[in-house]
């Protein structure tokens, strides 16, 4: 996990609740929208009030893994543009339909950040995460006129990846709506 | 002004004598819908302590400027931060000290019944709904399903000037961990526990509780018979002190019966709590004074501040008390069983002897409320 990138992490190991949320709100203020957090804590009552606190702030809690006795939460800052960003790119397929795919070996791009990768994401599914994704394009040359489906939590950045896509002439590509906050279908970790 | 800290007690003290008491439980919104703080007369909010770290003024309007405000959380730390909080802003704030976890580890002695030969108490575990017993006479004790804070029962013995010789537990005990075998071990008494319980386990020492059929408490005859009453478990006994109190462990509540799944033969223990209610329990009077194990809501608290209730009230009002239907008993108790109490299988593997556990996992452990008790009228 530690070669999971991160873009700031605190300890808050041997600190009792109140401290370890409030050393997280502390930090995620500081941050940019759609960074992720990475908090380490001893506490065991910081597993759902991490949860808990995420929820009701909005930001998105992205998973807590445990390791001898100490817990790793993952948060990643709520994007205010991400939740009301009209979604632009024409073509689309819902969960279902790609669901139904799957037997076919479908190729499919997560576009989101390697955090939330790592705690689930449908089988077969190729990380590039949306800020890298310009970088790597050459990587993806081969798929061009391929059908690629492109899948991010909420439908909003995977958007903005299939835009890009089109824009760099990929003839076939598909945002897949609304994405992993919704998805029923199997998970891979 | 400044953030006082209230224990326990006090705060039991206060929502007991009927005052207005308001609570400011700022936990998460599922452990305090999971458990909290019960009194007749009392006003509660939750709002996560985290809300108080957003600059929003909202929080604030849900709170009384002209009543103390209790502020309870799990262990005290974030109601402390919130109490200064709010003190800061001019209201008139106090802590529970330790929190629910103190809270959970509170006992309220009440006398049921007090005369020349013997003095029955009944110790309140109000956050966990556990009840437990003292029988005092002629200068002994017997006490009866003992939790595991057993300072509680050697510092009332002392109080009451008598030597603990006997120690039952009613059944093994799948929601909170016992006391019996440590006070036992602490004062030298007689643990005694239904050997079909124990399931061959030695790990414990223990008397045979099914061997006696009485007990004697001191120079004065008050009489204890042991009553087998399966059905929660197959070992379930109930405890007759002097004809006139029923100590009934999981098997009889206030409000219904116990709940016969734990073992995973529900169908199979509901027949034999079936028989029980209706040869070994029908053939008690109506007066008897049933004292349960637990109970699930403090609305069981009576007018004289124990839970308890004569077989003649219980029979009166739980229908399934009164169904002699034994298919349709059968089917009625196994089926309506509900969540498991948290943490069970442990439980029961510390109760044994087979598990050993450190202070503050047997708190982690019990922690929450209890989930004994069939609800149903």
């Amino acid at each position: 996990m530690s070669t999971q990138h991160v873009d700031k992490s605190i300890d808050c190991k041997g600190l009792s609740c109140p401290m370890p949320i409030v050393r997280t709100k502390k930090a995620v203020d500081e941050m940019q929208p759609g960074q992720v957090l990475e908090v380490l804590a001893t506490d065991p009552g910081s597993v759902a009030d991490m949860k808990s606190w995420a929820d009701r702030t909005g930001h998105q809690f992205v998973g807590t893994e445990e390791e001898g006795g100490t817990f790793k939460h993952y948060i990643r800052k709520a994007d205010a543009n991400e939740v009301k960003a009209e979604q632009k790119h024409p073509h689309t397929i819902s969960n279902e339909d790609l669901q139904a795919k799957l037997g076919t070996t479908p190729v499919i791009l997560d576009v989101r950040e390697p955090m939330e990768y790592h705690f689930g994401h449908i089988p077969g599914a190729q990380l590039v995460a949306f800020g890298q994704l310009e970088e790597r394009l050459a990587e993806l040359a081969d798929l061009k006129d391929q059908e690629i489906h492109i899948v991010c939590r909420t439908g909003n950045r995977s958007d903005m990846a299939c835009q890009l896509l089109a824009e760099k002439g990929f003839s076939h590509v598909k945002n897949v709506v609304p994405g992993m906050s919704q998805w029923t279908g199997p998970v891979e970790k | 002004m400044a953030v006082k800290e209230m224990t326990s007690k006090e705060l039991h003290a206060r929502i007991d004598a009927g005052d207005s008491v308001f609570i400011l439980d700022v936990r998460n919104p599922n452990d305090f819908e999971d458990w909290k703080i019960e009194g007749k007369t009392l006003r509660q909010v939750n709002i996560p302590y985290f809300d108080f770290l957003e600059e929003d003024e909202a929080v604030y309007n849900q709170l009384p400027k002209e009543t103390e405000i209790v502020v309870v959380c799990a262990k005290g730390g974030s109601a402390q931060m919130v109490a200064e909080q709010l003190d800061e802003k001019g209201y008139s704030t106090s802590v529970l000290e330790g929190g629910m976890l103190s809270w959970s580890q509170f006992y309220h002695p009440v006398t049921v019944s007090t005369g020349e030969d013997m003095k029955l108490i009944q110790l309140n575990r109000l956050a966990k709904g556990c009840l437990s017993y003292m029988v005092i006479s002629g200068g002994e004790a017997l006490v009866v399903d003992a939790n595991r804070h057993i300072e509680e029962y050697m510092a009332l013995a002392k109080r009451e000037n008598v030597k603990i010789a006997h120690i039952i537990d009613t059944h093994l005990h799948a929601d909170h961990i016992s006391g019996g075998a440590a006070l036992a071990q602490e004062t030298g008494a007689t643990y005694y526990l239904s050997s079909s319980e124990m399931q061959g386990s030695t790990a414990l020492p223990y008397e045979p509780l099914e061997q006696h059929e009485t007990l004697k408490i001191g120079s004065v005859n008050a009489k204890v018979l042991a009553v087998p009453t399966p059905g929660h478990t197959p070992g379930s006994t109930s405890v007759l002190i002097d004809d006139r109190f029923l100590l009934s462990g999981d098997t009889i509540f206030v409000g219904g019966l116990g709940r016969p799944d734990l073992g995973g033969k529900a169908r199979e223990w509901a027949q034999s709590l079936y028989d029980t209610v209706f040869k070994t329990v029908a053939a008690l009077s109506d007066d008897v004074l049933v004292l349960p194990t637990h109970f699930a809501d403090i609305k069981e608290i009576n007018e004289n501040g124990y839970v308890g209730a004569t077989l003649g009230a219980i029979r009166a009002s739980n229908e399934v008390m009164r169904n002699e239907d034994r298919e349709a008993f059968t089917e009625k108790v196994a089926g309506a069983s509900g969540a498991t109490p948290p943490n069970f299988e442990e439980i029961v593997g510390i109760n044994r002897g087979e598990i050993q556990v450190t202070a503050e996992q047997a708190t982690d452990l019990e922690i929450g409320p209890n989930r004994c008790a069939v609800h149903h009228s």
